[in-house]
């Protein structure tokens, strides 16, 4: 068993549990030492049953111990690796957390001898949410579903504890063809909710993990599912972004280019079946958030306050809502850059916030409707001592680099008008939502174009459709001043984005999705590429060129030169071409004019296939 | 473009000329009597017409008088082809002007005519217009009536005519179409001498700071209205954002006078409007007595999407199952707008289709629409127009609502504001049609779209005539709207 668990402990902290004073690590002593200046970056919460203690995922390897009642950390322990979500065991079985950068779960529980790591199985790759699954016959054996972005599957881990010892038994992983993100049980039919954690898409599962129905919701970031308290409705938070409107400045402020919504669907209408071979919309009501002055980007992590009210977390606008639908009102709480995760406090009435780029835990009081003021005056910041009780810092911080500004902004819809959208919007973590927007990427309106993905982008020079910005600076200047409306571009913004795009790999090698590809048909495929002329504008190592090229297929405008986007991970998008007419890629081999394809036999295509599937 | 050359001119300073005045009425018409921009017009265009009253004549940069009004012209004929779906050739634009002036000058045309007659190309054309002009004014005609002439024809030679307009106009009419104007949010007129107030926008400055409507203005920043009219009223209320304003206003009838200052922001203006208002002053929207919601769409403008996006909450929540749209005092000339609203209100196919200068467009809906499940009906009349015509129609071919009332305008032409080379003026000028729809257009929703060429949309026939839809003619339609769809699931 690997040893890595380093506990960095507060000496008081068992105090708060009552269990022995010692405690010791997999691997060292009891470390009481000033925790040093890092960025953690809060990214998952999980209060213990009791609700005294609360448990913080941080990003950046590390695990914090908070006391819920004390408001104060109480423990933090390394845990190596990019963690991305935690779930409690029930009865105090311990925690699970899922590290994103590893592809691996990890079971810990607590001790005599502190924090130990009990199992640890490897999972599709980029595991992003956990959620409680349904045991079945074994109630004794959790069992837990994991969606994994990269590897587009949903795994289901049973946490087995016998004689021999502790184990993590992956049971069923379904691969699912679109990258999911959250996850929802809906207790009472026994049913699990994903959705796309960059598109629409939206599946039903059985518990056993088998698709029940598949269909999609008008929109994408969906970072936000929630069942109502009724256990009728599912409430989603996501955004929608209108191809019909331009990124002029009058659309922007009106909300029309990107709208940000909850969307509430009954879940009966998530059971219905749609056509084969037809893409099924989901219906529902959409809340609008934000209005014109005041928008409301990037909605997240939702709950049900009761009475009718919703809060949401507003990542972009660094604020939560509270939301009264019908009344076309929301009290709005300043909390801090992104926040990321909310959890409802049931013993002390109050909201838990991680807000992620603040490395700090904040409880919101949520109260009635008539406590309304009081949330204004915490927004307003006109009682600082209040606010100092609510907020949690989880350590101290070392200086901010461009690299982590540059990540920070790059979620911050201050720099776009009235902060409507941030550049997360429509590149969520640094992919595509694989939708159109009618930008002056290609300097003109009227000619929507796919939001293209930005991982790997440090090598693809030129930018844009038209290849017409050499430069990535050039490219961030002109989509903030022209697309997002920016009324100021502070100093180093710029840098820090571009720093923070440079340093985005390319989408993994393959997608995790290599089980699909026939080893031998990609070999073959590749000798087609190779031969037929595709590299001439797809050249490798890049899968891209700095040239425009004639597609043989023109926009609105009848532009008909465009900059090939790289290769490099197009398995792993969901529409093709400038404007989205090919939803797959034997679609895109198939029927729509691309220079060359019209010569392939049926088998050269299916190779052809398997070997972008491995780029 | 101009080209920079020393002038030598004949005139101590530029020279103004009057528009035509074809365009003036057309503007003024725009402006005032038609309702698409709503009676907010009414005060805030008196500015638009003292712009509008004079053409800028002077270029930008010095050059001859010559090769100013070659270039003037020049730069206007190829605006008209760039802009125009249906733009005459260039004989038709400045053939007619031509042989005016030659008239004028008792020339004979017939060398220009010929000239023009085989589609010049710019050099050409720039030479041709060059001789013209020297020639005209060597016989006497005045320079502007020479420039008058040739562009007052070509205004009127494009079908759905061009306006000159002030840039000043153009930037307060693109403020109304973003609905971002910048004021007080009142709505004048003038009465006995005064102008008063009609309305105030709600939320507005006016209304917050307690002009009630039917107050009489008095005095402006000090000074006395009873010197204005309603244009210089308005040129003297309107100032940047920020700036402060003093009325002095009184009730009629009475002797009281009161101050009230006020400082000039942005004041949206609510496009959609519902039936009541509650005691916070959010819309109600369901007619008493009944689950349908009423929505008085005032105009459609850059926000009119947003607002039935906001509006839509509290309709589910008064738990409407009919949705009333009132188009009866809606309309407009501008394409966007409109494409948004209909695609807030259509779900997937083709929302409409318009040709302009770029060619013929089909919009298609995205796959989400507002009141999916309620009964949708839409009240028009005879000021329904324009993009409000192109609305109601594509609804009720999509087969998403049915048209109550009285045929609407006819007026089915898409305007815009073009800025040319070489003139200070701006023009608002006819660029295309919203286009009536056909079966072929219905049939293409399900590929791709079919070649097919549907005329401009002509007046817009309800399914149930109403002349009045208001009160009870209304509610006698609506319930008639009702028999026929429950006859309609029946059989």
């Amino acid at each position: 068993m690997r040893a890595f668990l380093v506990l960095l402990i507060l000496p008081w902290f068992w105090g708060l549990t009552g269990t022995p004073a010692r405690a010791v690590d997999l691997r060292s002593e009891l470390d009481s030492s000033p925790r040093e200046p890092r960025r953690r970056y809060p990214v998952a919460l999980a209060l213990s049953e009791d609700g005294s203690a609360l448990w913080v995922a941080n990003r950046n390897g590390s695990l914090s111990l908070v006391s819920a009642r004390s408001r104060e950390v109480v423990g933090e322990w390394e845990l190596p690796g990019e963690l991305s979500d935690l779930a409690s065991l029930p009865g105090d079985g311990g925690l699970l957390v899922s590290i994103a950068d590893r592809s691996e779960l990890v079971w810990l529980t607590r001790s005599a001898d502190g924090m130990k790591e009990r199992a640890r199985v490897t999972v599709p790759e980029n595991p992003h949410r956990l959620e409680r699954g349904f045991e079945g016959s074994h109630p004794e054996e959790p069992v837990f579903f994991l969606s994994s972005r990269w590897g587009r599957a949903v795994s289901r881990v049973r946490c087995v504890e016998n004689s021999s010892g502790f184990s993590l038994e992956v049971e069923t992983t379904t691969e699912l063809g679109f990258s999911p993100g959250e996850l929802l049980r809906v207790p009472s039919r026994k049913l699990l909710i994903v959705t796309g954690a960059f598109g629409g898409e939206v599946a039903v599962l059985d518990s056993k993990g088998r698709v029940q129905v598949r269909g999609e919701l008008a929109g994408h970031n969906i970072r936000g599912i929630a069942l109502s308290g009724s256990g009728r409705d599912v409430m989603f938070a996501h955004q929608i972004l209108n191809p019909l409107a331009r990124t002029s400045f009058e659309d922007v402020h009106w909300g029309q280019v990107l709208r940000n919504v909850l969307r509430r669907v009954p879940v009966d209408e998530l059971l219905v079946a749609g056509k084969p071979g037809r893409k099924r919309f989901v219906r529902g009501e959409t809340l609008p958030l934000g209005s014109a002055g005041k928008g409301a980007a990037d909605p997240g992590s939702l709950v049900d306050l009761g009475g009718g009210r919703w809060a949401v977390a507003l990542a972009g606008v660094g604020e939560v809502a509270i939301v009264h639908p019908g009344e076309s009102r929301e009290d709005r709480v300043s909390v801090g850059p992104v926040p990321s995760e909310l959890l409802v406090d049931e013993v002390r009435g109050a909201l838990i916030v991680a807000v992620t780029f603040g490395d700090e835990v904040v409880w919101v009081p949520t109260g009635s409707a008539s406590e309304a003021p009081k949330l204004q005056r915490l927004a307003r910041r006109a009682s600082p001592e209040e606010l100092a009780s609510t907020r949690v810092s989880l350590g101290p911080l070392e200086k901010e680099t461009s690299l982590e500004l540059g990540e920070r902004r790059f979620r911050d819809a201050s720099l776009s008008h009235d902060g409507w959208m941030s550049c997360q919007s429509c590149h969520p973590e640094g992919h595509s939502n694989g939708l159109l927007c009618d930008t002056l990427g290609d300097d003109t309106y009227g000619t929507p174009k796919r939001v293209l993905s930005l991982r790997g982008v440090d090598e693809t020079a030129p930018y844009a459709w038209n290849g017409s910005q050499p430069t990535l600076e050039a490219q961030i200047e002109k989509t903030l001043r022209s697309t997002m409306h920016a009324d100021e571009i502070p100093a180093g913004v710029i840098e820090g984005l571009a720093h923070y795009l440079r340093s985005l790999g390319p989408v993994p090698l393959g997608g995790g999705i290599s089980t699909d590809v026939d080893s031998l048909a990609a070999i073959r495929g590749e000798e087609v590429f190779s031969t037929s002329g595709c590299v001439r504008c797809h050249t490798p190592p890049l899968y891209t060129g700095p040239e425009t090229y004639d597609v043989g297929i023109a926009d609105e405008r009848g532009e008909r030169l465009f900059n090939p986007p790289s290769l490099r991970g197009v398995a792993l998008r969901s529409r093709y071409l400038h404007d989205g007419r090919a939803s797959s890629l034997e679609e895109l081999l198939q029927g729509h004019h691309h220079p060359g394809v019209d010569g392939f036999t049926r088998v050269e295509r299916a190779d052809l296939a398997a070997f972008l599937r491995t780029l | 473009m101009l080209r920079s050359v020393h002038p030598v001119s004949r005139v101590s300073k530029p020279r103004r000329f009057r528009v035509c005045s074809t365009g003036f009425r057309v503007l003024a018409i725009w402006a005032l009597g038609t309702p698409g921009l709503g009676a907010a017009v009414l005060g805030i265009s008196g500015a638009v017409l003292v712009g509008v009253a004079a053409v800028a004549g002077a270029a930008e940069e010095p050059a001859s008088r010559t090769a100013r009004f070659s270039e003037k012209v020049l730069s206007l004929v190829r605006a008209v082809e760039a802009h125009h779906a249906d733009h005459p050739p260039i004989p038709r634009l400045l053939g007619p002007g031509i042989a005016e002036v030659c008239r004028d000058a008792r020339m004979d045309a017939s060398p220009w005519i010929q000239g023009i007659a085989d589609q010049p190309g710019d050099r050409e054309l720039r030479s041709l217009l060059e001789e013209f002009f020297d020639r005209a004014t060597e016989a006497g005609v005045l320079d502007a009536r020479v420039i008058k002439g040739v562009t007052g024809a070509l205004f009127a030679a494009v079908p759905g005519g061009v306006t000159p307009i002030s840039p000043d106009a153009a930037r307060v009419h693109e403020s109304l179409e973003a609905n971002r104007y910048v004021g007080v949010g009142v709505v004048y007129r003038m009465v006995e001498g005064r102008p008063q107030v009609v309305s105030t926008f709600f939320g507005g400055p006016a209304h917050e700071g307690g002009l009630r409507d039917g107050d009489l203005v008095y005095e402006l920043d000090g000074r006395d209205t009873a010197t204005m009219d309603l244009a210089a009223f308005t040129k003297y209320a309107r100032g940047p954002a920020g700036t402060e304003v003093t009325y002095v206003v009184g009730r009629p009838n009475s002797s009281e006078r009161r101050a009230v200052t006020l400082t000039r922001r942005e004041v949206p203006r609510e496009t959609v409007r519902g039936h009541d208002r509650d005691a916070e002053g959010g819309w109600i929207y369901c007619l008493p007595g009944t689950r349908a919601a009423h929505l008085r769409i005032e105009s459609l403008t850059a926000s009119t999407a947003h607002e039935l996006f906001r509006a839509a909450p509290r309709i589910a929540r008064e738990r409407a199952e009919a949705v009333v749209l009132d188009l009866r005092r809606c309309g407009g000339s501008e394409v966007h707008s409109a494409v948004l609203v209909l695609d807030a209100l259509l779900q997937e196919g083709i929302l409409g289709k318009t040709r302009d200068g770029q060619g013929e467009r089909v919009y298609r809906a995205g796959p989400d629409s507002l009141f999916f499940g309620l009964q949708l009906s839409v009240l028009i009349g005879p000021n329904t127009f324009g993009s409000a015509e192109w609305l109601a129609e594509n609804l009720s071919r999509a087969g998403r609502a049915e048209l109550i009332g009285a045929p609407t305008a006819g007026s089915p032409g898409i305007y815009t504001i073009v800025q040319v080379p070489g003139w200070k003026t701006r023009f608002r000028m006819a660029a295309g049609w919203f286009l009536a729809s056909t079966r072929e257009l219905e049939d293409s929703s399900a590929g791709e779209t079919k070649a097919f060429a549907p005329g401009p949309l002509s007046r817009v026939q309800p399914q149930i005539a109403v002349p009045e839809p208001e009160g009870d003619a209304l509610t006698r339609a609506l319930v008639e709207l009702g028999r026929r769809r429950s006859e309609r699931r029946e059989g």
